[in-house]
C-alpha cells in the first residue's frame, strides 16, 4: 500500500498537544455515525466569521473543523500554480496543457522529452507537436519544469509502508541541483520566472540534506522578492527548520506571520505552532514588529490555550483585529456546549442551574466588549453577548443585544436564521407557563424551526430537540400530560392508565387548534398504535375477547411470520418463519383462533389438543417463541434482545404457557402425549431458570425428570434425545 | 503431638521461602525511536550484567484501514557486544480486530521488515516478542497470527501477557508462544482518582491469587518509569511522559497541597502544554519499596520462578530515581 510522503512534516513539524489528544479520533465523513456539530450547539460560527478561519472553529472531536486532518499537503496549491502559469503563458499554451505539464504523471515524461528536444534543438516529439518550443516563454517554462520535476522527486515521494529501506532512505535534493536552482534564479531576467525560480531554490535547499541552508538563502534574498504566496510558503519552510533546530521562539513567530498573511496556509501554521515554555512564547512576542504581529501570536495562543486571555490581549493591541472573531466563536461554542449538556425536568431548576454554571468571566468579557462597540464586527459581539446573557437569565438584556445585532449586521439568510433561533431560545427561556396566548405567540417561530429541519451549516438540530424538551417540561409541570408527551415522548407514558386514556381522548378530538396540529405533527404514535398496545397487553392477561375487540379497533393487519401454534422440540424461529404455512395468521386472526380454542376448553371439548395448542400460542407470544412479532408495537418498543424489566411478566416468563401444558398433561390419554407435555413444560422452566452455561448449571428441570423417569419408552423420548442436547447432557449426568 | 507437627510444618514452609536457584537475569526494555546509548545507560547495562535488551522495533496500527508499521526505530549506535537484542513489536488490538485480516501476509511482511531493520543496523536476532493487549473478540485472529510468525520464522517467540489475561485465561486463551512475559504494571485506570494507574496494590491483589494457576511459565516485566496526568475539571486531558515530582515541585506555578496532586496556581506554558489555573497534575512514580513489594507479592504466587525480570524502560531519567539504592534491581531479582 503506497503512502504519499509528507516527510517534511514527519521530520520537522511538531504535533501540538491538543492534536495528539484528538489524534485517536478519525473524522467521519457525512453519512456516518457522527451526529454533527449541532448536536449540542446552536451558535453557528460561519455566520459572520471569514471562511478562511473555518478550519479553526471549535471542533472537539476533529483536528480541524470540517476537514478533519489536513490532507492537502501535496495538492494545496495546484489550482494556484495552474492559474499563475496559464496567465503567464496565455495564447501559447492552453490551461489544460499547462495543467498536464505541471500536475499529471504524463507531464513528467512530456517535460523530459520536451527538454531533451530543446537541448538538442530538435522538433518536439509527435505527441507534443502542438507545443511551440520556439516561443521564449514556452522555452522558459520547459527549462523551469525540468528543474522543478527533479526537485519534486524529493519533495513528494511515495513509498511502501512495509518497506523499511524505502521509508528510511528517501531521496534528497543533491547539492548540484541546489546550485543549479540558485543559478537559474540569479540569471533569470523575466520577473515572473525569477520569482518562480526563487521559490524553487528555497524548495531545493529545504529538501536537501542541509535544510539550514534554506534559512540562509531566505535571509539573503527575502528583501528582493515580492511578498506573495511563494514568499510565505518559503517562510513556512524556514519556520520548520527553526523548529527542528529547537529554536521555538523563532519558529512560532514565523508561523504566526504566515498565519496572518497567508490564509490558505492557516491550517499548516496552526498545526505547527507549538510554544514549549513561557520563555519562548514571550520571546516570540518580543520578535513581533508591531501590534498586528503580536495580536496574531496571541490568536494562535488563544486557539491552543486560552481564548479569553487571547481575546483580552488582542483587544488591547487592536480591537478591530479579525482574529478576535473566530476566537469569540470558539469561546461561545465551548461555553454553550458545556451548558447544553444539562438535562432538566423542571424549567425553574434548569434555569437556576444554568445560571450557576455560566462562566461569569466569559460572560463579562463578551458583554463588556460588545458594549464598548470597538471591535471590527460589533454585531457578532452583540449576538454572542445576547446568547450568553440568555443562559445567565438576563433575558431583557439579551433582547436588546439581539436588536442591536440585527440593526448593524450585513444581511444574509444564514444570519437571519441564526438570529431567529437565538431569539426563540431567549423567548423560551423567559417562558414560565404555557397558555393559549403564549402558544399563539410561539407558534410561527416553532413552525418555522421544525420545518427548517437539518441544515448543512445552520445549527438547528439542537434547538429543535431542546425546545421540545423544554416545552414538555413546562406542560408536565402544569399537569398537561398529553401536551408533554406530544412534544417529548416518554417511553413509560402509556404504562399509566390515565395517561393512555388521556391520549386516546386527545387523538379522537374532532377539531384541533393550530398549536395542537403542530404538536401532533411532531408525534409518532397514533390511535391505532394505542389500541394495538392495549390489545397486546390484554392478550397476555388471557382476556382474549377484549384483545380481539381492541385489535379490531386498531385495524392492524400485521402478519405473524411463522405458525404461532407450533410446539417443537427445538426453538428455531428462523426455521419456523421459513417453513411453508397453509394458513398465515395476522395478530387478529391469531387471537380469534385462540379464542375458538379457549371456548372448546371451557366446554371441555378435546381439552388435550386445544390446551396444548393454547400453551404453544402463549409460549410463542413470549420472547422465547416464534411470534415475537406479536408484541412489536411502537409503544411497547421491545424489538431487540434486551427486554425492558417492565415487560418481564409478559415477555420473559412462560407461566401461562406452562399452565396450559399442565392442563393438557392432565387431559392426555397416552404416554406419547404426556411425554410431549412434560417436555414442553421443561422448556418453560428452562426459559425462566437457565442462564446459558450447560457445563456449570443444573439441567434437572421438573419436565426432564418426568420425561426420564416415566416416558423413556416413548418415541417422543427418543426424538428429544435426538434434538435436545441439554436433555442428553442431563441424562449423562445420571441424576 | 499435633502442635509439634504444625510447628515443624510451619518451619518447613518458612524454609521454602528461600529460593535455592539462581536469581532471574536482569533485562531491560528499550522504547525509543532512535537507538542511542549514552554513558549512563551503557553503564547500567554493564552494572546489572544485562545480556538481553528488548528493543521496540515498531508499532503496528491501522492507517486508512490497513495494518502498517508505525514509527520504526533507527539505530544510530551499536550495542555492546555482550548484549543480545530481542525485537519487540507493539501491535494495537485494532489490527487484530480488523475483519478478514490476512495473518499469514502480515506475519510475512513483519518478519521481512524486522530483517530489513536488522540488516540496516548490522544486527542478528534469534527471538521476537509481540506486545498486544488482545481481547476475547480478537483472540483467535491474534493467536493465528502468532502461529504464522512461528511457522514462518525459526525464531523463539514470546508475548506480553497482562494480568487480566492471566486471571481469565480460560476465556482469553493461552497464546501459542514459547514464553510469556507478565506485564505487572499499567493495571489501573488513568483518571482523576488518587490511586496510581501504573501500580496499585489493591488492584494487583485482585489478580495475584490466580497467577499460580496459570499453566505456562512466565517471566516478569516491572516498571521503572514515572509520568504525570494532566487533569482539568476532573477529566484527563493529557499524559506527561518522563515527568516526575521535581518537574513541578520546583515550579512556582504549581503547588502540591495534597500529594500526589499538584494544583496549577497560575496559567503557564510548560513542556509544550498549557496549564490553566485550576488544573491539577497527578504525578505517579514507582519507588524502590514498590518494586520490592511487587517482587515479594509475585514471587509468592508464581508457579515457577521467572527466568528473567524485564524492567521498563532503559532510560537514564528512570534510573536516576534509584541512584540511592545501588543493588535495588538485584534485590528485586533475588526475591524470586
Amino acid at each position: 500500500m503506497k503512502k504519499i510522503s509528507w516527510k517534511t512534516l514527519a521530520v520537522l513539524f511538531s504535533i501540538p498537544a491538543l492534536a495528539l489528544i484528538a489524534y485517536g479520533v478519525i473524522y467521519a465523513c457525512a453519512g456516518g455515525d457522527w451526529e454533527g456539530y449541532d448536536y449540542d450547539s446552536s451558535f453557528t460560527p460561519e455566520v459572520y466569521v471569514d471562511e478562511s478561519y473555518a478550519p479553526l472553529f471549535y471542533a472537539p472531536n476533529d483536528i480541524f473543523y470540517g476537514i478533519g486532518f489536513d490532507a492537502e499537503y501535496v495538492g494545496r496549491f495546484n489550482d494556484d500554480i495552474v492559474a499563475d502559469w496559464s496567465t503567464y503563458l496565455k495564447g501559447r499554451l492552453s490551461t489544460d496543457e499547462v495543467s498536464m505539464l505541471l500536475l499529471k504523471e504524463e507531464g513528467v515524461t512530456a517535460v523530459s522529452q520536451l527538454y531533451t528536444a530543446l537541448q538538442k534543438k530538435q522538433q518536439p516529439p509527435p505527441a507534443f507537436s502542438r507545443i511551440n518550443l520556439v516561443d521564449e516563454r514556452v522555452k522558459g517554462f520547459i527549462i523551469f519544469l525540468n528543474l522543478a520535476k527533479e526537485i519534486e522527486n524529493a519533495s513528494t515521494t511515495a513509498y511502501e509502508w512495509w518497506d523499511y529501506d524505502e521509508s528510511k532512505k528517501q531521496p534528497v535534493v543533491t547539492p548540484q541541483t541546489v546550485a543549479r536552482a540558485e543559478q537559474l534564479y540569479a540569471g533569470a531576467k523575466d520577473e515572473f520566472l525569477k520569482n518562480r525560480y526563487w521559490f524553487q531554490a528555497m524548495k531545493a535547499n529545504f529538501y536537501s540534506a542541509n535544510k539550514q541552508n534554506a534559512t540562509a538563502f531566505f535571509e539573503k534574498t527575502r528583501n528582493t522578492v515580492p511578498q506573495n504566496t511563494l514568499y510565505y510558503r518559503s517562510m513556512a519552510y524556514v519556520a520548520g527548520v527553526a523548529y527542528q533546530q529547537k529554536q521555538y521562539a523563532t519558529s512560532n513567530y514565523l508561523y504566526s506571520v504566515v498565519f496572518d498573511k497567508c490564509p490558505v496556509l492557516r491550517t499548516v501554521a496552526t498545526y505547527n505552532f507549538h510554544p514549549q515554555e513561557e520563555a519562548d512564547f514571550q520571546a516570540s512576542l518580543a520578535m513581533a514588529k508591531n501590534a498586528e504581529e503580536k495580536a496574531t501570536l496571541w490568536s494562535l495562543f488563544g486557539y491552543y490555550a486560552d481564548e479569553k486571555e487571547a481575546i483580552r490581549q488582542i483587544y488591547k493591541l487592536n480591537p478591530k483585529s479579525d482574529h478576535l472573531d473566530y476566537l469569540l466563536t470558539r469561546l461561545v461554542n465551548k461555553e454553550e456546549i458545556s451548558l447544553n449538556s444539562e438535562g432538566f425536568t423542571s424549567a425553574d431548576e434548569y434555569r437556576e442551574h444554568l445560571k450557576r454554571q455560566v462562566d461569569q468571566q466569559t460572560l463579562q468579557l463578551v458583554t463588556s466588549l460588545a458594549k464598548e462597540g470597538k471591535t471590527g464586527k460589533p454585531y457578532l459581539w452583540n449576538l454572542a453577548a445576547g446568547y450568553l446573557s440568555v443562559f445567565n437569565g438576563d433575558n431583557t438584556q439579551a433582547t436588546q443585544y439581539f436588536s442591536k445585532a440585527e440593526k448593524e449586521a450585513p444581511p444574509s439568510d444564514l444570519a437571519t436564521a441564526q438570529l431567529r433561533i437565538l431569539r426563540l431560545i431567549n423567548t423560551l427561556h423567559s417562558t414560565n407557563r404555557l397558555d393559549a396566548a403564549v402558544e399563539t405567540r410561539l407558534l410561527p417561530e416553532l413552525e418555522w424551526l421544525y420545518k427548517t429541519g437539518d441544515q448543512e451549516t445552520l445549527r438547528s438540530m439542537h434547538v429543535t430537540s431542546w425546545s421540545r424538551r423544554y416545552l414538555a417540561s413546562l406542560y408536565r409541570h402544569q399537569g398537561n400530560v398529553v401536551q408533554g408527551e406530544l412534544f417529548d415522548r416518554n417511553r413509560t407514558y402509556y404504562r399509566t392508565a390515565s395517561n393512555l386514556e388521556a391520549m386516546k381522548a386527545f387523538l379522537q378530538k374532532a377539531n384541533y387548534t393550530p398549536w395542537e396540529k403542530m404538536a401532533l405533527s411532531l408525534y409518532d404514535v397514533n390511535l391505532s398504535n394505542i389500541y394495538e398496545y392495549e390489545a397486546i397487553m390484554a392478550a397476555y392477561e388471557g382476556k382474549l375477547e377484549n384483545a380481539i375487540a381492541l385489535m379490531q379497533k386498531s385495524g392492524n393487519t400485521d402478519q405473524l411470520p411463522g405458525n404461532p401454534f407450533n410446539g417443537k422440540i427445538q426453538d428455531c424461529h428462523d426455521c419456523d418463519h421459513a417453513a411453508a404455512q397453509k394458513v398465515k395468521y395476522t395478530k387478529l386472526s391469531f387471537l380469534q383462533k385462540m379464542k375458538e380454542m379457549q371456548t372448546h376448553v371451557d366446554k371441555s371439548e378435546d381439552i388435550y389438543n386445544n390446551s396444548l395448542l393454547l400453551g404453544n400460542a402463549y409460549y410463542n407470544m413470549t420472547y422465547f417463541g416464534n411470534a415475537r412479532a406479536f408484541y412489536y408495537n411502537n409503544i411497547l418498543d421491545q424489538y431487540g434482545i434486551y427486554i425492558d424489566d417492565h415487560y418481564n411478566p409478559q415477555l420473559m416468563t412462560c407461566t401461562t404457557a406452562s399452565r396450559y401444558y399442565k392442563m393438557a398433561l392432565a387431559a392426555a390419554t397416552t404416554d406419547e402425549q404426556r411425554a410431549k407435555c412434560v417436555y414442553l413444560m421443561a422448556k418453560c422452566e428452562r426459559n425462566e431458570k437457565f442462564k446459558g452455561d450447560p457445563e456449570n448449571e443444573s439441567l434437572a428441570w421438573e419436565g426432564f425428570k418426568q420425561l426420564k423417569t416415566k416416558y423413556a419408552h416413548t418415541k417422543y423420548y427418543k426424538e428429544v434425545i435426538n434434538e435436545c442436547s441439554y436433555f442428553s447432557i442431563y441424562l449423562n449426568r445420571g441424576h | 503431638m499435633k502442635r509439634i507437627t504444625v510447628l515443624v510444618l510451619l518451619s518447613m514452609l518458612a524454609a521454602c521461602r528461600q529460593p535455592d536457584h539462581a536469581p532471574p537475569a536482569i533485562s531491560f526494555y528499550y522504547w525509543k525511536t532512535t537507538f542511542r546509548l549514552p554513558a549512563a545507560e551503557r553503564a547500567a547495562l554493564q552494572q546489572h550484567r544485562v545480556s538481553t535488551l528488548y528493543v521496540r522495533y515498531c508499532d503496528v496500527a491501522l492507517r486508512q484501514g490497513q495494518p502498517v508499521p508505525v514509527s520504526p526505530i533507527v539505530f544510530q549506535e551499536a550495542l555492546p557486544r555482550s548484549v543480545a537484542i530481542v525485537p519487540v513489536v507493539y501491535i494495537k488490538n485494532e489490527v487484530m480486530l480488523h475483519p478478514n485480516l490476512d495473518v499469514a501476509d502480515i506475519a510475512q511482511k513483519l518478519l521481512h521488515y524486522i530483517d530489513q531493520i536488522n540488516a540496516d543496523a548490522g544486527i542478528q536476532t534469534g527471538e521476537l516478542q509481540i506486545d498486544c493487549d488482545w481481547t476475547l473478540t480478537s483472540r483467535d485472529t491474534y493467536f493465528r497470527f502468532l502461529d504464522q510468525l512461528k511457522r514462518q520464522s525459526a525464531k523463539r517467540l514470546s508475548a506480553t501477557i497482562r494480568l487480566h489475561q492471566v486471571k481469565y485465561y480460560a476465556t482469553t486463551g493461552l497464546p501459542p508462544v514459547d514464553r510469556g512475559v507478565l506485564m505487572y504494571y499499567n493495571m489501573g485506570r488513568i483518571g482523576p482518582a488518587a490511586a496510581r494507574s501504573i501500580y496499585d496494590r489493591p488492584t494487583a491483589q485482585a489478580y495475584l491469587g490466580s497467577i499460580h494457576a496459570y499453566p505456562r511459565p512466565l517471566d516478569v516485566a516491572l516498571p521503572l518509569f514515572t509520568w504525570a496526568i494532566h487533569l482539568r475539571d476532573d477529566k484527563v486531558i493529557g499524559l506527561l511522559n518522563k515527568t516526575d515530582r521535581d518537574t513541578f515541585a520546583n515550579d512556582p506555578h504549581f503547588e502540591q497541597k495534597t500529594p500526589p496532586f499538584f494544583e496549577v496556581k497560575e496559567n503557564v506554558l510548560k513542556l509544550g502544554k498549557y496549564f490553566k489555573q485550576g488544573d491539577r497534575v497527578k504525578v505517579e512514580a514507582i519507588t524502590a519499596d514498590d518494586l520490592r513489594e511487587m517482587a515479594d507479592d509475585l514471587s509468592g504466587e508464581l508457579a515457577q520462578p521467572p527466568a528473567q525480570i524485564l524492567f521498563y524502560d532503559l532510560d537514564a531519567s528512570n534510573l536516576n530515581h534509584y541512584n540511592h539504592e545501588k543493588d535495588l534491581l538485584e534485590d528485586v531479582s533475588r526475591s524470586f
